[in-house]
């Protein structure tokens, strides 16, 4: 009988983790099993990066994206299954993201106090950060989108990009922002339809 | 339902909300309807895609995310009775601190503990005595000695004495 190569056994393991769901990943990483939290991340990382360049842009969104990851992991025995690991995991991303939004703010107000009308620290969202040459790419229409969207009131463009450009669903949204489902259905159907009316006027 | 499908309704389809029963009816059936709806939702996804422009290396943001770890969340290392209860290392020292106070106070203001000694009025001698005294006495109750020499040939008087 041949034994397995350290190489073969680590693909093994890591196969096995890919087929187990969250909870069991996260039963092992409270004993410190930093592959089965490895597994998790790889799992998820994406949409969290996609959620962290909704607020910050993707500049900050790979620093944000990481600070997550690890504050989860410090905080993981506190996590008490009574939500799923998504949904955890996205309320201690956004918190990250506007944690990061409110130093932002608060630099900003050091420096530049007049520039800073708003108290809602939504506002700070960056509209967009593509180069110039990437935007020349862009189609027309998308590009009328963009402007658009940065039209749009703080929280219907934050449940719109995390609902289409995020891919979170609407429950989940709910349960991050802290509001009420109807809150979320009613802001994204005005969101659409402002949208859709401004491009039918552009058009 | 005639009409096409006026621009809530097609907000409602394209951000994937319910829609009233004739409104959909007229949407399966409606091209146009369909259309519009299928045209923003491709500008949405044209405009998804582009959420992707900048997103770093997956495998080594993974890397990064793990390198730095701490090797042991510090809440797994705590003892299980200890994240459970925050109050208990709180109350365990307040005993302590208790018990501290309460042994100082017995040292000091307890007294000569010699004192504590049971002391009577009896000498020893009396004690002695009276045991004495005691063992000489055949009259305890509960301990008369028969006598096995005498009436132990009459029956009668065994039966009249209440033996069986």
């Amino acid at each position: 009988m041949q034994a397995s190569s350290p190489l073969a056994l680590g693909a093994k393991t890591a196969q096995n983790y890919s087929a187990m769901d969250d909870f069991d990943l996260l039963e092992k990483c409270k004993y410190g099993d930093h592959d089965a939290f490895g597994a998790l991340v790889k799992r998820h990382q994406k949409r969290m990066w996609l959620i962290c360049r909704q607020y910050l842009g993707p500049e900050e969104a790979d620093e944000a994206c990481q600070e997550s990851f690890i504050k989860a992991y410090t905080n993981i025995s506190k996590f008490d299954g009574r939500a799923s690991f998504t949904t955890w995991l996205t309320r201690i991303n956004i918190n990250t993201c506007l944690d990061l939004l409110r130093s932002r703010k608060r630099e900003g107000l050091r420096i530049t106090s007049a520039d800073v009308s708003s108290p809602d620290i939504m506002n700070l969202i960056p509209d967009d950060r593509t180069t110039p040459d990437q935007l020349v790419e862009e189609q027309q229409a998308v590009t009328r989108l963009k402007e658009l969207e940065k039209a749009l009131p703080a929280r219907q463009k934050e449940i719109f990009r995390l609902r289409f450009y995020a891919d979170m669903d609407l429950d989940q949204i709910a349960t991050c922002l802290g509001v009420h489902i109807g809150t979320v259905k009613t802001q994204l159907h005005r969101a659409v339809h402002r949208l859709r009316a401004e491009m039918g006027e552009l058009r | 339902m005639k009409n096409h499908l006026c621009e809530e309704d097609i907000a409602l389809v394209v951000a994937e909300l319910q829609l009233r029963n004739k409104a959909q009816k007229h949407l399966d059936d409606c091209l146009s309807c369909r259309q519009k709806v299928r045209e923003m939702k491709d500008l949405f996804a044209q405009r998804r895609e582009q959420q992707l422009i900048g997103a770093p290396d997956w495998a080594q943001q993974k890397q990064c995310i793990l390198d730095r770890l701490e090797p042991q969340p510090l809440e797994v290392i705590r003892p299980r009775m200890l994240q459970k209860n925050r109050w208990l290392p709180s109350m365990i020292a307040l005993a302590a601190s208790l018990l501290i106070v309460a042994g100082i106070g017995i040292i000091r203001f307890g007294g000569d503990p010699t004192q504590t000694i049971a002391t009577t009025e009896l000498t020893l001698e009396e004690i002695l005595a009276e045991t004495e005294s005691l063992l000489n006495d055949d009259s305890i109750p509960g301990l008369w000695v028969a006598d096995p020499v005498s009436n132990i040939d009459d029956i009668e008087s065994l039966f009249g004495n209440g033996a069986s």
